[in-house]
């Protein structure tokens, strides 16, 4: 294409509605031509402001106590099947422990006898009062015991940056099923209002799977139910206040 | 009194400052909710705000100023969430949703902006939403099918049963009627711009 007919297509590209072919042509004119540059920069007002027209021209208006709901969720973040080992019952750890010894190692499970003496100790030393429901206690070892479950290690995205030199996670899925157990350690905490959070990348698709809250040691569990049966992910990555400090690429 | 910068909030918000985040709240809300409710219908719309404005919360620190504004940033948060939600939705439910909005858009005749807007955004609004009532209905049909329900040009042309041309053509016939009237004085092809974006032309 040339400078006239991509220049046609910018209305499109700053609605989004070009097909992908289409979409990196005209990005890669535009970061060559000035003159389209300008024009995109007046169509991406536009774009952006179609919501705006939207709420001017609606009839609908927002009630005042959804500010409430709003502002109280923000600071307690749904806690969607995530869970510390601090808070596994004494059993679900000697389950697994015996786990270590014999299957899971089979299943390439690797984790590293300092990650159990980790859950072992934060379980004595803590009770919260908030445990793990039986049923996902069940869920986590059919997963790490599974004959079809494959094991990805999560790596630091800086190994330069100290805090994150010794961080590490593991991600696990089945082939059977759509649970994932995804475990990080070694991380340092995180500062105020930033959390860890979870992403899965699948055909292209980036997915949010909640976040991840630390025990006082670094170390964070979580269950997390793909929307298929043995999920195929291209990539996950675990980041701090939205950037990435852990990932594995397949 | 002059307002503080969407841009300086967001900054606060990255740091956990809760009274940074109620101040965009106030600001972005009702536009929010009115994008939310008109396309994944009033049960949907709180549930999507909260989501919608829990990343914001969680990833302010994403943020790039130097890479555009506040309100195009948090509008393409909302918009990836919403059309994601939709797309599970089913094509169906995209076409009735985005039928609806463009019903809205049609029939749209006056503003009624919040307390938090500045008189730019407001002169802003008010010309589009005139500028969009204005347009034919097959290129506002075009342009809401493309943003509000995601669809590609070539997938508006086969649920119109329409050539992919006539498609690209409302498209962009509609969206220099909009920019027109956003952006009247626009400079021609070739003129010296001072920055990235359009803000600091009509700011005078």
């Amino acid at each position: 294409m040339d400078h006239a007919e991509l220049r046609e297509q910018l209305g499109a590209y700053a609605l989004g509605a070009l097909d992908p072919e289409d979409a990196e042509a005209v990005a890669a004119h535009v970061a060559t031509c000035q003159e389209c540059r300008a024009e995109l920069a007046d169509l991406r007002r536009v774009a952006d402001g179609l919501p705006t027209a939207l709420e001017a021209a609606s009839p609908l208006r927002l009630h005042p106590s959804v500010k409430r709901r709003v502002v109280t969720a923000v600071q307690t973040p749904p806690r969607r099947r995530h869970f510390r080992p601090a808070l596994w019952p004494a059993a679900a750890v000697a389950a697994l422990l015996m786990f270590i010894g014999s299957t899971v190692y089979a299943v390439r499970l690797q984790l590293e006898e300092q990650d159990l003496a980790v859950a072992v100790r934060a379980e004595t030393l803590h009770k919260l009062g908030e445990t793990l429901s039986q049923r996902d206690q069940l869920r986590v070892l059919e997963v790490l015991s599974s004959n079809t479950t494959t094991q990805r290690s999560l790596r630091p995205v800086d190994p330069g940056q100290p805090a994150f030199h010794a961080a590490y996670g593991k991600l696990w899925t089945r082939g059977d099923d759509a649970d994932v157990v995804v475990m990080v350690n070694r991380l340092p905490q995180p500062g105020p209002g930033q959390h860890y959070e979870l992403w899965v990348t699948s055909n292209g698709r980036t997915v949010d799977c909640g976040p991840m809250h630390l025990d006082s040691e670094g170390f964070a569990m979580m269950l997390y139910r793909a929307d298929r049966n043995g999920p195929s992910y291209q990539r996950a990555v675990v980041t701090l206040g939205g950037t990435p400090v852990l990932q594995w690429t397949g | 009194m002059i307002a503080v910068q969407d841009e300086e909030l967001v900054a606060r918000i990255a740091g956990g400052d809760l009274a940074a985040f109620a101040a965009i709240y106030d600001r972005y809300a009702r536009r929010i909710h009115a994008w939310s409710a008109h396309v994944l219908g009033a049960h949907d719309a709180e549930d999507a705000m909260q989501e919608i404005f829990l990343r914001l919360w969680q990833h302010a620190g994403q943020f790039d100023g130097d890479r555009g504004s506040f309100t195009s940033w948090f509008t393409a948060v909302a918009r990836y969430h919403l059309l994601h939600v939709l797309r599970q939705e089913g094509t169906r439910r995209r076409l009735t949703a985005a039928a609806d909005i463009a019903d809205v858009l049609a029939g749209a005749t006056s503003t009624a902006p919040g307390p938090e807007e500045t008189v730019s955004r407001r002169e802003d609004s008010a010309a589009l939403v005139r500028a969009l009532a204005l347009l034919p209905d097959e290129q506002r049909q075009a342009v809401v099918l493309a943003y509000f329900a995601g669809l590609s040009q070539s997938q508006i042309a086969e649920h119109l049963a329409l050539p992919l041309g006539t498609v690209k053509k409302r498209i962009r016939l509609a969206m220099g009627k909009l920019r027109d009237a956003l952006v009247p004085s626009r400079p021609e092809a070739g003129a010296p711009l001072e920055g990235p974006r359009g803000a600091a032309r009509t700011a005078t």
